[in-house]
């Protein structure tokens, strides 16, 4: 999980820059798993956000010489490439994004009813955050799927701190609305 | 919004930090805040079946060690960047020695320059154009390829109205090209740089679907097949930049553009379908193998 700015970033990038493998690396080892999980939040199958992360890894490095951080940190820089790379993958295999999820195996020793009615539930609230206007559901994923500070989340989104917490706080009023539109009892 | 909302989205971003942290329940933000409990508790509600509706669990470490290991490979395997750089150099040496060879040899510069833009393929003189098109790198790439395939669309038009149908593959398959190198140039663009170029391109693509349609409705049976293929083209990248645009858009514009027509389908018969619509979506990758980019 991407919770906090790394301060070396720079250092790194710069290092990279200059054909230091091992910096490069190092920047994988950072963020990796925030590409991966955010792959994962546009329901892209786990064997496949593995290489969506090898995909963004190797554009970042492949681009370096043309970044310059200027206030866009490198990790707003990954996620720029990660949705790109997600469009990319959505217009050639046709991909539902915030689709069904695979299922789980049910719990040995609990109630397969209450299991069965959980993962509807479950079902029913994934399907009305696919319906929701993209940016509510980035900001979604962003703050309360990925549990990325407002801060990152700005300066991922391009938006001031105040408008992401303003997106945010529509788009659980509109989660709402259809949450409940679709099942009166939740 | 009013300053209320913005008050009501503050206190609901609080209370989230403060439940993801793991420091307060609901219950306790619910009795931190009493007078706003009322909208706040379905919210926090709905916060939280979203995260219990999503696992994003982390990446396996033997996947992620494994990652490192190939993108190390790639990476030493590949050209880096400062080459390709020097190679387009090279391109472009080349493709100037090769307009002042044509010079040297057809004749005065401006009248094969003149000669070489008017012609079509299938023409001698067509090379020249192409390598004429080749040297002016210096301009805004995007733009030049949008000239491009404006220009190879001109092509096709004249072909099929000169009677020349045999050479229109060659026309289109420029057009295919220049639009793919687009679509790919635009994937490679910051949103902040992106939006209005993309706005313009698919206007542009729009436009051009309408010339194919028109060169379509007038060309023989022969040339169908490939007329057809070039307006699907042209109506799946339209879509993607609709879509690119959709994606990127939002960040730096209005909330959402309910009101934009999706790209519409393409009949199988010439002129026939007028006003059907489809979604974007549903048309894109067709005839492609599911795949990632490989670079």
């Amino acid at each position: 999980m991407m919770t906090s700015v790394h301060s070396d970033d720079s250092r790194l990038v710069a290092q990279a820059k200059r054909g230091d493998e091992d910096a490069f690396a190092e920047l994988y080892r950072r963020y990796a798993d925030s590409i991966y999980r955010y792959a994962l939040s546009r329901s892209v199958p786990p064997a496949d956000a593995e290489d969506v992360v090898s995909t963004v890894f190797l554009k970042a490095y492949q681009s370096l010489p043309g970044y310059h951080e200027r206030g866009w940190p490198f990790s707003a820089y990954l996620y720029r490439i990660a949705r790109n790379a997600l469009v990319d993958l959505y217009r050639r295999d046709r991909r539902e994004i915030l689709g069904d999820e695979p299922l789980e195996r049910p719990e040995p020793g609990a109630d397969v009813d209450n299991q069965i009615a959980r993962r509807a539930q479950l079902a029913a609230v994934r399907q009305a955050l696919a319906g929701l206007p993209e940016d509510y559901q980035e900001v979604i994923r962003l703050r309360l799927l990925l549990e990325l500070p407002t801060a990152t989340v700005a300066v991922w989104m391009g938006r001031k701190e105040g408008a992401v917490r303003v997106l945010l706080h529509r788009a659980l009023q509109a989660l709402r609305s259809r949450m409940v539109q679709d099942d009166g009892s939740v | 919004m009013d300053r209320s909302d913005h008050r009501q989205a503050e206190i609901l971003d609080a209370c989230l930090t403060r439940l993801m942290s793991g420091s307060a329940s609901v219950d306790d933000l619910l009795r931190a805040y009493p007078g706003d409990a009322a909208w706040l508790k379905p919210l926090l509600h709905s916060a939280r079946q979203a995260q219990q509706a999503v696992s994003l669990p982390a990446m396996p470490p033997e996947a992620k060690l494994a990652g490192e290991r190939r993108l190390q490979r790639q990476i030493r395997s590949r050209t880096p960047v400062a080459e390709v750089s020097r190679g387009k150099r090279l391109r472009l040496a080349f493709a100037l020695a090769s307009i002042a060879l044509g010079i040297a040899l057809l004749g005065s510069a401006s009248g094969i320059a003149y000669a070489a833009e008017s012609s079509l393929p299938g023409d001698n003189l067509y090379s020249i154009k192409q390598v004429i098109e080749l040297s002016q790198t210096a301009e805004d790439e995007a733009e030049l390829l949008v000239r491009f395939s404006e220009e190879r669309l001109r092509e096709a038009e004249q072909l099929s109205a000169n009677g020349r149908p045999q050479d229109l593959p060659a026309a289109l398959e420029g057009y295919r090209q220049a639009v793919e190198r687009l679509v790919g140039l635009a994937d490679q663009l910051p949103a902040e740089e992106g939006g209005e170029s993309l706005q313009a391109i698919a206007g542009q693509l729009g436009r051009q679907a309408e010339v194919l349609s028109r060169i379509r409705a007038e060309a023989p049976q022969a040339a169908q097949p490939g007329l057809l293929q070039a307006l699907q083209q042209s109506t799946r990248n339209r879509a993607t930049f609709e879509k690119m645009l959709e994606v990127r858009g939002r960040e730096t514009g209005p909330p959402s553009n309910p009101g934009r027509k999706a790209t519409p389908a393409i009949p199988e018969t010439p002129g026939a379908g007028q006003g059907q619509e489809k979604n974007p979506g549903q048309d894109q990758g067709r005839g492609r193998p599911p795949e990632l980019p490989s670079d």
